[in-house]
């Protein structure tokens, strides 16, 4: 029985040493045995030479003052092109190590944001202020009067009144959980809100 | 081979002092120039076009000088970045012209026959170069004329080692195939 003859494409590669073992194995032991295929191989392999003997001719228009002529050329153009290259490109900065410069940019980025939310940042329990000698004692009250609204303790009292002419039955009144006494009227430039708290 | 005649690339030099730094460039570009001349010239076809892409090669090269870490490497990396010029080229232009400047051989030292002879030669080789694809001509230039490992020329071409050894087989069969034709 005649063996079935090995692909052009694994011949091709057999030549070269270009197959897989196994595959080269394979192709090898059936070359042994058939003159077709190793006739084939041999051509390859002959190919193959000549183009490596080849590779170093200079095509036939530059030989000898041509090509010295055409390196002469080349290596100026080289030169140039990095002198300009050089001429355009930004100052080289001092190497840096991008890990580095990285955790630095992250450190400061943090270093920013503690800096600027430190007074909403609560980090401990604030330090008690003594409030002041002509405030001890001082229990406010809020309270709202016809067209105004006022804080009073004692004998002091702060109250802000509706300009005269604002209908005290326009004004309107609110109190809030967090103790804050505010009014609400429309004058003639717009709408006026006050609000009153004590701290 | 062009392989074996490499020459490794100091490359810390290109790194150092203005004037060393200029010497190892100078050296290294008459080192390397003809190689990656002729490489890109099997590539693209046409020696103007080589030219530019070589020049081009050597710029890109020398001003990353630095990226490099073995240099024993460099000149694997220098012949990748040339492949990469060509196919680029290739790939903008999506055609190979193939022409000579001018027939003016100038080596005295051979005869009118063997010059001739030589000219027919290498117009053979760059015509059967022609019926390849791009990128199999690349293949076949660097693993049968450059002596490349396959694995390298998959790294040059960015592909599998199994889609190399494919541009290697293709390459080498419609070359076959073109001989053949060209000997009848």
């Amino acid at each position: 029985m005649t063996p079935s003859h090995i692909p052009s494409v694994q011949l091709a590669l057999f030549a070269g040493g270009d197959l897989p073992f196994w595959t080269r194995v394979g192709v090898e032991r059936h070359v042994a045995q058939c003159d077709d295929c190793a006739a084939l191989v041999r051509e390859y392999a002959r190919q193959q030479l000549d183009l490596a003997q080849r590779a170093e001719e200079l095509p036939p228009s530059l030989t000898g003052v041509a090509w010295q002529s055409l390196a002469s050329e080349m290596t100026a153009n080289i030169r140039l092109g990095l002198a300009a290259g050089a001429c355009v490109s930004a100052p080289v900065a001092a190497r840096v190590r991008p890990k580095l410069t990285f955790a630095l940019a992250g450190l400061a980025v943090i270093l920013s944001i503690i800096a600027v939310e430190r007074p909403r940042l609560n980090f401990g329990p604030r330090p008690a202020v003594a409030p002041a000698p002509e405030l001890a004692g001082f229990v406010p009250m809020l309270e709202g009067t016809g067209s105004s609204v006022g804080i009073r303790n004692g004998g002091r009292e702060l109250s802000v009144t509706a300009p005269v002419g604002i209908d005290e039955k326009s004004v309107i009144r609110t109190v809030n959980a967090r103790g804050e006494i505010g009014s609400r009227y429309v004058e003639d430039t717009g709408v006026t809100v006050v609000n009153i708290y004590a701290e | 081979m062009i392989a074996s005649e490499w020459v490794p690339l100091a490359m810390g030099d290109l790194l150092d002092s203005p004037q060393t730094a200029q010497d190892a460039q100078n050296r290294f570009v008459s080192d390397n120039l003809r190689r990656i001349f002729l490489q890109i010239y099997r590539m693209v076809g046409n020696i103007d076009d080589a030219q530019d892409l070589t020049q081009e090669t050597f710029i890109k090269a020398l001003s990353r000088a630095g990226q490099i870490k073995e240099e024993h490497k460099a000149a694997h990396w220098l012949s990748r970045i040339a492949t990469n010029t060509a196919l680029d080229f290739l790939r903008r232009h999506g055609r190979v012209s193939f022409c000579e400047m001018e027939l003016a051989p100038e080596r005295h030292s051979e005869s009118p026959e063997e010059i001739l002879l030589r000219s027919e030669q290498q117009t053979y080789l760059q015509k059967g170069l022609e019926t390849l694809s791009p990128r199999e001509r690349a293949a076949i230039v660097l693993r049968d004329m450059e002596d490349l490992p396959a694995e390298e020329v998959a790294r040059q071409l960015s592909c599998s080692k199994a889609t190399v050894r494919s541009h290697i087989a293709n390459a080498r069969i419609k070359f076959r195939r073109y001989a053949v034709r060209a000997k009848r």
